[in-house]
């Protein structure tokens, strides 16, 4: 039955072993190659296009722990994860988690986040695009319902926190990078944005990673969550007593940050 | 509003890749259509569908699917098929292809073209699943032979009558790849032109052309380098047989400057030139 040959392939293929020739023969022919022979050119086809797709998607990963050590955390997150999708831009949400507990490495502790940035970045590029909030709407709100209102973050937001310094890790690990690497680790985390820019009433196509202040990361994180003005801003006081309300908020509806809003559910 | 349409029979196409985008831009090369992998602009906006969306105002954009796992005995993924309905009613393209190969089974996608065992039941099956997609995207599709390093011991039919059966039966076109037919003549030791002439003149709709690296045991389908002589006289042999049929140059790993990839279009401009017909009526 043609399910019985696509379901053993797909065994053979992502098998850690590569098989020998008795099991390639059960389901391919040999000839002037063997069956195993041909089997193999198969599964280096397979491994290199989702190596590539995670490549293409973790360059800054791939460039701090070098092509050896990516393939081999590769190829074992190939087979732990399984691709779900004939779109091989979606292959790889699962990286930042499988290297957090990939024990090769627990010397990078940063690692994972600079997975997240990535793939923040890579979800960033393919996000719908959004028509800027205008503001005239948003002045036509009586001020004593402000407190309520729900706040809709542009589609291509990610808001990112990390205990490592993971934006200027990025920025030095870029290809075209000619600066200074030097690195200072006693500056502590970051709290990150990444969004669109680039100008237009639909919004810019270019990806940029902003960093924010602790007290603007909890707010958008909270606007996020979709809670509403007032707690939002309340969290955001908490964590940063600098945090000024008007002033953050139209600055993202300026960038397009916030695209729209609502009245909360009663 | 778009622009007038011109045949793209009378001019070759090329593969359209990020790293040619400003280059087409600025040079606007004369080249008949631009082709897409599809799963690449299946994303909800950013930079990928903004450039589509401009080199569409420009030129006819061919999209190309290499996930959608036609030949696969897993349902169809409504929600791949989804978005390439997506893509297509938004880009309307002049040209809608798929691979005659499956691409993953049991919900688990291993993303490279495999090929299927001929037989019977995969004929059946590819038949009715190429019925599912058209009826789904309102359109015809077309479907290309893939390049292959293995033959199933369940095969039990030629590939060039399961290909000419699925267009027949299915009542869809072919991407007539002939660079995969020459790469599969050489890996199984067979005629590339009685492939050829197992193909119905009038159902071939599209011809790809790519080059390939040898390995010295295998033909390896890489789109890396230049068309080969062989693949070039295939191609000469084709056009007679099948008529001016809109021709694709593919090139995806180390893809060259824009020049060297209309330098090969070029020499596919030539072969149709010379070709006074166009594509010969189903008999």
């Amino acid at each position: 039955m043609l399910r019985d040959v696509q379901r053993a392939m797909a065994d053979l293929l992502m098998a850690a072993e590569t098989p020998d020739e008795r099991t390639a023969g059960d389901l391919i022919r040999g000839g002037k190659l063997s069956a195993a022979h041909r089997l193999k050119v198969y599964r280096h086809n397979v491994f290199s296009n989702l190596r590539g797709a995670l490549r293409d998607i973790f360059p800054v990963v791939n460039r701090i722990v070098g092509d050896a050590f990516f393939l081999h955390a590769a190829d074992q997150f190939i087979r732990a994860a399984a691709s779900r999708s004939g779109d091989l831009n979606r292959f790889g949400r699962e990286w930042p988690a499988f290297l957090a507990d990939y024990p090769h490495a627990t010397e990078l502790p940063y690692l994972p986040d600079v997975a997240k940035l990535e793939w923040a970045w890579h979800e960033c590029f393919h996000a719908a695009d959004a028509a800027t909030l205008d503001l005239e709407r948003l002045k036509s709100v009586a001020p004593d319902a402000y407190a309520s209102l729900v706040f809709h973050l542009h589609p291509a937001v990610r808001l990112l926190a990390s205990a490592y310094p993971v934006l200027r890790i990025w920025q030095v690990n870029q290809a075209d990078f000619g600066g200074d690497m030097q690195l200072d680790w006693t500056r502590g985390g970051d709290t990150l944005m990444v969004r669109r820019d680039g100008g237009g009433s639909r919004g810019g196509v270019e990806v940029v990673i902003q960093s924010l202040t602790p007290g603007v990361h909890r707010f958008l994180c909270e606007l996020q969550a979709q809670r509403a003005l007032e707690p939002a801003a309340a969290a955001a006081l908490e964590t940063d007593r600098e945090f000024i309300l008007q002033e953050i908020l139209l600055e993202c509806v300026r960038h397009g940050v916030i695209i729209d809003f609502s009245r909360e559910a009663a | 509003m778009l622009p007038a349409a011109v045949s793209i029979a009378s001019r070759a196409g090329i593969g359209l890749r990020p790293s040619h985008y400003q280059a087409i831009l600025a040079e606007a090369p004369a080249v008949s259509f631009l082709e897409v992998h599809s799963e690449n602009f299946f994303g909800d906006g950013g930079q990928p569908l903004k450039y589509l969306a401009r080199f569409r105002e420009d030129y006819p954009i061919s999209t190309h699917g290499v996930g959608l796992s036609l030949g696969s005995t897993d349902p169809l993924d409504s929600d791949h098929l989804g978005k390439l309905k997506r893509l297509v009613n938004a880009i309307d393209p002049v040209l809608v292809s798929e691979h005659l190969c499956w691409v993953g089974v049991n919900g688990r996608f291993l993303n490279d073209l495999l090929p299927l065992p001929y037989s019977e039941e995969s004929l059946k099956h590819v038949v009715h699943r190429v019925g599912e997609i058209q009826d789904f995207l309102g359109r015809p599709i077309l479907v290309e032979n893939v390049s292959s390093y293995l033959e199933f011991v369940d095969s039990t039919i030629p590939e060039w009558e399961f290909v000419r059966e699925v267009a027949s039966r299915a009542g869809c076109q072919i991407l007539l790849d002939v660079n995969n037919i020459y790469v599969n003549a050489v890996n199984h030791e067979f005629d590339a032109l009685t492939f050829l002439d197992a193909i119905a003149p009038g159902s071939v709709g599209e011809i790809h052309l790519a080059g390939f690296q040898d390995t010295g045991e295998l033909l390896i389908d890489t789109h890396g380098t230049a068309v080969c002589d062989e693949v070039w006289a295939l191609y000469r042999y084709a056009i007679t047989r099948f008529g001016k049929v809109p021709t694709l140059i593919e090139w995806d790993t180390d893809i060259p400057a824009l020049d060297v990839l209309l330098a090969e279009a070029d020499k596919a401009n030539c072969i149709l030139a010379a070709q006074e017909t166009e594509v010969p009526r189903a008999a």
